[in-house]
C-alpha cells in the first residue's frame, strides 16, 4: 500500500466513526444535528492542546478527549432539549458557528494559527509508522461498529427508536426521553471526540477552519447517502464520499459541483440512501436472496 | 455616531428581511428549510449585473434579477421539493444543502471565481441630516426594500391570492379542503420569495459593489438564524428578527469590542432567545 | 380502602383558558368509569394531567394514594398508567412487536446495566407475543404498524398500554372511526382486560359505547364537573342534557 493510499484510507476511517457517531444521534434517536463537526473539534482540540501544552503522551489524550467531548456534548445537549425538529436543526447549526469561532477568536485556542505540531503517537519512544496508524484508526472503526451493534440491539437503543418515531407515545410507554436523548448526545458527542483525537495526531496541525459547518455538511451527507438510521449506511457513505475527491480527481475543477449534484439526485430518487431500508439496492437485494432461498 | 449607526443597522437589517421574508414564506407553505434560496439569492446579483451590463438601467436589471430568480425558485419546488413532502425531514434538508452547493459552484465555473464589481454609478452626493450621512446606495437598498415590502404586505393581507397563501401557511390540508389551489399556491410563494431574494442580491451587489459566488453563504447562515429567531414561518417575528439582528450587530461591532466576530452574533442572540422560548419570539406550539 | 384513583379539587388554565375548574372525583378498582362532554369540556387535558404531561395549576391527583405532582409522563406509565390516543400513534416505521417491545421496556430504562442489556430475548419475545395474542393482532407481528388498518392500530394502542403492566389504563375515544364490526370487537376486548383486574377510565362521544361499557359517568363540560352517577341518572340529567343539546343548538 503507498502512502498516498494509506492516508486516504486513515481519512476514510476517521470519517466512518464521524458517520457512525452522528448517526446514532439523527439516525437512531432522530435528533437532526447540523453541527457535528463541532464536536470532532472539540476532540481535536483537547486533544492536541493537551498533547502540544502538558506533553501529555497520545494515549492519555485520546481518552481525555473522548471524556471532554462527551461533557461538552451533554452541556450543549441541554439546549438542545428545549427545541424541536427545524429549531433543533438550526441551534445545532449556530453551535457549530459559534464553536469555531471561539476556536478562531480566542487566544487561549491558539486563534488563526490553530495548534500546531501536535505529536505523532509513539510505543517504547518509537514513533507510530503510518500503517501502524492505519491499523489504529481500523481497530477504532471496528470499536465504533461494536459500540453501535451494542446499542442497536439494547433496551436504550430501543429508547432511542422510540424517540424517533413520536416522543409523546415514547413517553407514555415509559421511556424517559430527556434522559435517552441526553444519552444519545454523549454518545455520539463523545465518538465525535475519539475521530477529533485521531484526526489531530495524525494530520499534526489544526485550526478553525477544519471544523466548520461545511464539515457538519459532509458527514451528514455521508449518513444520509448510504443510507440513514442503519450501520451500513452511514459506513458505505463514509467509504464512497470519503473517495469521492480522490475518485474525480480527473475533474478537479468540477469536483464539489458533481458533489452537490449527487446529493440532489440521490434525494430526489433515491432518498432513502444508496443501502437504507427499502432502498433500491437493498429491495432488489432481498428480492433475490428470497428467490434463492425458496 | 449613535444615530449613524442605527441607521446602518437598519439598512443591513432591511436587506436580511428582503432575504429571510421569502425563508420563512417558503417554510410556511411546505415547512422547508429551503437553504438553496441563498444560492437563489447570488443568482439574482449576477442576473442583474449581467442585465445591467447589457443595459444600463437599474430599473431594468432589477426587473430582469427579480423575474428569473422567481422563475428558478418555482422550478426548484416544482422539480425538487414537490416529491419530497411525505418523506422524512432530513430529505429536502440535505438535497437543499446539496443544490445549495451545486449552485455556488455553478456561478464560480461560469462567471469565474473573482469578485466582480457592479458597475452602478451614482452622481447622487449623500444626504446628510445633522450627524447621519446616507449615502445614495443606502438609499436605494432603503427604497427599493420598503417598496418591495409594501408590496408584499398588500399582497398579503389585501388580495384573495395572499389570503389563500396565509391560509396555506396556516394549514395546508385545511385550505385544500376549503378549495384553495394549493398547489398554485405554494408556487406562488415560491416565485415571490425568489423574486425578493434576487432583488436582495442586486441590492447587496450594488451596496457593496461586488458580486462572487459564495456571497449567499452568510446570509444563508444568518438568515435561517433570523427565521427561527423569529418564530419559524412567521412574517412579522421574521422583519422584527432581521431588524434586532441588523442593529444589534451594527451596535456590538460599533461599540462593545466583543471578541467574537460578528457572524457568530446572530446564533448566540438566537440560542439565548430559544432557551426561554423554544418556539421563538413569535413562534406557537 | 383507599382508591385506585382520585381526583381532587384540580384545575388547568393555560393562559386564561380555564380548560379544567376544581374538578373532583374517585375511580375505585375493578371499575370502568366514563368521562364524556362536549368537545372543548377537558376531558382530553384530564388526560394530560393524569399522566403527567402538563402540571396541574392547582389541586392534586392520587393513584394507589401516592400524589402524582411533579411526576414527568415516563414516570406516571412506570407507575402502571396506560394510555391510548383520541388520534392513533403508533410507533409507524417500526413493526407492531417492536411497538409492544417498547412499552415493555418501562422496568428497563432506569438503571444503566438494564437499559444497556438485549432487548430481544426469548423472555421479553415471549410476553410481546402473549400481549399481541391477548389483544388478537398476533398474526401481525413483524407488519409495520403504519400498514394496520384503524381498528387494529386501537388494538395495537391497547397492546402497548399493556405492556406496562398497567392497573388502570385510560383509552381517549377508543370507538371513535370505527365500523360496527370493529367497535363491537374493541368493547369486547375492553371488557375481558377489564374483567382480568385493569380499571378503565374512558372518554368515548359513542353514547351507546358509553352506557353498554360504564357502570359510573363522570360528564364534564366547559372544564367542571356537572353530574357523575350511573348511565340511567345521567341520561335524564336536565344539566347533562342541556350541555349536549346548546353544543348541538351552536353546530
Amino acid at each position: 500500500m503507498s502512502a498516498y493510499a494509506m492516508t486516504v484510507s486513515i481519512t476514510i476511517g476517521i470519517y466512518v466513526i464521524l458517520a457512525i457517531s452522528l448517526n446514532i444521534i439523527t439516525g437512531y434517536a432522530g435528533q437532526i444535528s447540523l453541527g457535528h463537526a463541532a464536536f470532532f473539534g472539540i476532540g481535536a482540540y483537547a486533544s492536541g492542546m493537551l498533547a502540544t501544552r502538558l506533553g501529555a503522551p497520545f494515549f492519555a489524550c485520546l481518552p481525555f478527549a473522548v471524556v471532554v467531548t462527551g461533557a461538552v456534548g451533554a452541556i450543549l445537549g441541554i439546549p438542545c432539549l428545549r427545541v424541536k425538529e427545524d429549531f433543533l436543526a438550526i441551534t445545532t447549526m449556530g453551535i457549530n458557528f459559534v464553536v469555531q469561532a471561539i476556536f478562531l477568536y480566542i487566544p487561549f485556542f491558539g486563534g488563526a494559527l490553530g495548534i500546531a505540531n501536535i505529536p505523532a503517537p509513539s510505543i517504547h519512544g518509537a514513533e507510530m509508522t503510518k500503517s501502524a496508524y492505519l491499523a489504529m484508526v481500523l481497530l477504532f472503526v471496528l470499536f465504533a461498529i461494536l459500540v453501535d451493534g451494542w446499542l442497536t440491539r439494547s433496551w436504550a437503543g430501543l429508547a432511542l427508536a422510540s424517540i424517533r418515531e413520536d416522543e409523546t407515545a415514547a413517553e407514555m410507554s415509559g421511556v424517559n426521553i430527556t434522559r435517552f436523548k441526553v444519552v444519545a448526545f454523549v454518545l455520539g458527542s463523545a465518538m465525535a471526540g475519539l475521530a477529533g483525537s485521531l484526526y489531530a495526531h495524525f494530520m499534526s496541525f489544526i485550526s478553525a477552519a477544519d471544523f466548520g459547518f461545511t464539515e457538519s455538511i459532509v458527514i451528514l451527507s455521508m449518513v444520509v447517502f448510504g443510507g440513514i438510521g442503519t450501520l451500513r449506511g452511514p459506513i458505505i457513505g463514509a467509504i464512497i464520499l470519503g473517495l469521492a475527491p480522490e475518485l474525480f480527481r480527473p475533474v478537479l475543477d468540477y469536483r464539489t459541483f458533481v458533489y452537490g449534484t449527487m446529493l440532489v439526485l440521490l434525494m430526489r430518487f433515491q432518498p432513502q440512501g444508496l443501502l437504507g431500508l427499502d432502498s433500491f439496492i437493498v429491495r432488489n437485494a432481498k428480492r433475490i436472496f428470497t428467490r434463492r432461498a425458496a | 455616531m449613535l444615530a449613524q449607526q442605527i441607521v446602518n443597522g437598519i439598512t443591513i437589517g432591511s436587506i436580511y428581511a428582503l432575504i429571510a421574508l421569502g425563508l420563512t414564506m417558503v417554510y410556511g407553505v411546505l415547512k422547508i428549510l429551503h437553504i438553496a434560496h441563498a444560492g437563489v439569492y447570488a443568482m439574482g446579483a449576477y442576473l442583474g449585473l449581467w442585465a445591467y451590463c447589457m443595459v444600463p438601467n437599474l430599473f431594468v436589471a432589477m426587473i430582469v434579477a427579480m423575474t428569473l430568480s422567481g422563475v428558478a425558485g418555482t422550478l426548484i419546488e416544482r422539480l425538487l421539493y414537490k416529491s419530497m413532502l411525505d418523506k422524512s425531514r432530513i430529505v429536502p434538508l440535505i438535497a437543499s444543502i446539496g443544490l445549495f452547493i451545486a449552485m455556488e459552484e455553478a456561478f464560480r465555473l461560469i462567471a469565474g471565481p473573482y469578485v466582480r464589481a457592479f458597475p452602478a454609478h451614482f452622481r447622487q452626493k449623500p444626504w446628510i441630516f445633522g450627524p447621519v450621512r446616507i449615502s445614495a446606495p443606502q438609499m436605494l437598498v432603503f427604497g427599493v426594500t420598503l417598496a418591495l415590502l409594501a408590496l408584499l404586505w398588500w399582497v398579503l393581507t389585501r388580495t384573495r391570492m395572499g389570503k389563500a397563501l396565509r391560509a396555506v401557511s396556516m394549514d395546508r390540508e385545511m385550505a385544500e379542503a376549503l378549495g384553495v389551489a394549493t398547489d398554485r399556491i405554494i408556487s406562488l410563494s415560491f416565485f415571490i420569495s425568489s423574486a425578493l431574494a434576487g432583488a436582495a442580491g442586486v441590492l447587496v451587489g450594488i451596496f457593496y459593489n461586488s458580486v462572487y459566488p459564495t456571497m449567499g453563504d452568510i446570509p444563508a447562515y444568518k438568515a435561517l438564524a433570523i427565521i427561527v429567531l423569529g418564530g419559524l414561518g412567521s412574517i412579522p417575528g421574521t422583519i422584527f428578527g432581521a431588524f434586532l439582528v441588523g442593529i444589534s450587530e451594527t451596535f456590538l461591532i460599533g461599540f462593545v469590542n466583543i471578541p467574537l466576530p460578528r457572524d457568530a452574533l446572530a446564533f448566540i442572540v438566537m440560542i439565548a432567545v430559544l432557551m426561554f422560548r423554544p418556539y421563538g419570539l413569535f413562534g406557537k406550539e | 380502602m383507599e382508591h385506585l384513583l382520585e381526583i381532587d379539587a384540580i384545575s388547568k388554565h393555560f393562559g386564561g383558558l380555564k380548560a379544567l375548574e376544581n374538578v373532583s372525583f374517585t375511580m375505585d378498582r375493578g371499575e370502568i368509569l366514563g368521562l364524556i362532554g362536549p368537545n372543548g369540556a377537558g376531558k382530553t387535558t384530564l388526560f394530560n394531567l393524569i399522566t403527567g404531561r402538563y402540571p396541574v395549576t392547582s389541586g392534586t391527583i392520587r393513584y394507589n394514594g401516592k400524589d402524582l405532582s411533579g411526576m414527568g409522563p415516563s414516570q406516571v406509565a412506570a407507575m402502571g398508567i396506560g394510555r391510548t390516543f383520541q388520534i392513533v400513534r403508533p410507533f409507524a416505521g417500526l413493526t407492531v412487536i417492536t411497538n409492544v417491545m417498547i412499552a415493555l421496556g418501562v422496568s428497563h430504562y432506569a438503571g444503566f446495566w438494564n437499559s444497556v442489556s438485549r432487548y430481544r430475548t426469548p423472555a421479553s419475545l415471549k410476553a410481546a407475543r402473549k400481549i399481541l395474542a391477548r389483544v388478537g393482532i398476533a398474526g401481525y407481528a413483524q407488519q409495520k404498524s403504519e400498514n394496520l388498518p384503524l381498528g387494529l392500530k386501537k388494538h395495537l394502542e391497547i397492546a402497548r398500554a399493556l405492556a406496562l403492566r398497567p392497573s388502570l389504563i385510560l383509552l381517549d375515544e377508543p370507538a371513535g372511526g370505527l365500523r360496527k364490526e370493529e367497535m363491537d370487537r374493541l368493547i369486547g376486548l375492553v371488557r375481558e382486560i377489564n374483567g382480568e383486574g385493569t380499571s378503565v377510565l374512558v372518554i368515548e362521544h359513542n353514547m351507546p359505547v358509553v352506557m353498554q361499557l360504564c357502570k359510573r359517568i363522570v360528564v364534564l363540560d366547559h372544564g367542571t364537573k356537572i353530574a357523575e352517577g350511573p348511565p340511567e341518572a345521567i341520561r335524564n340529567n336536565r344539566q347533562v342534557v342541556e350541555a349536549y343539546l346548546g353544543r348541538t343548538g351552536d353546530a
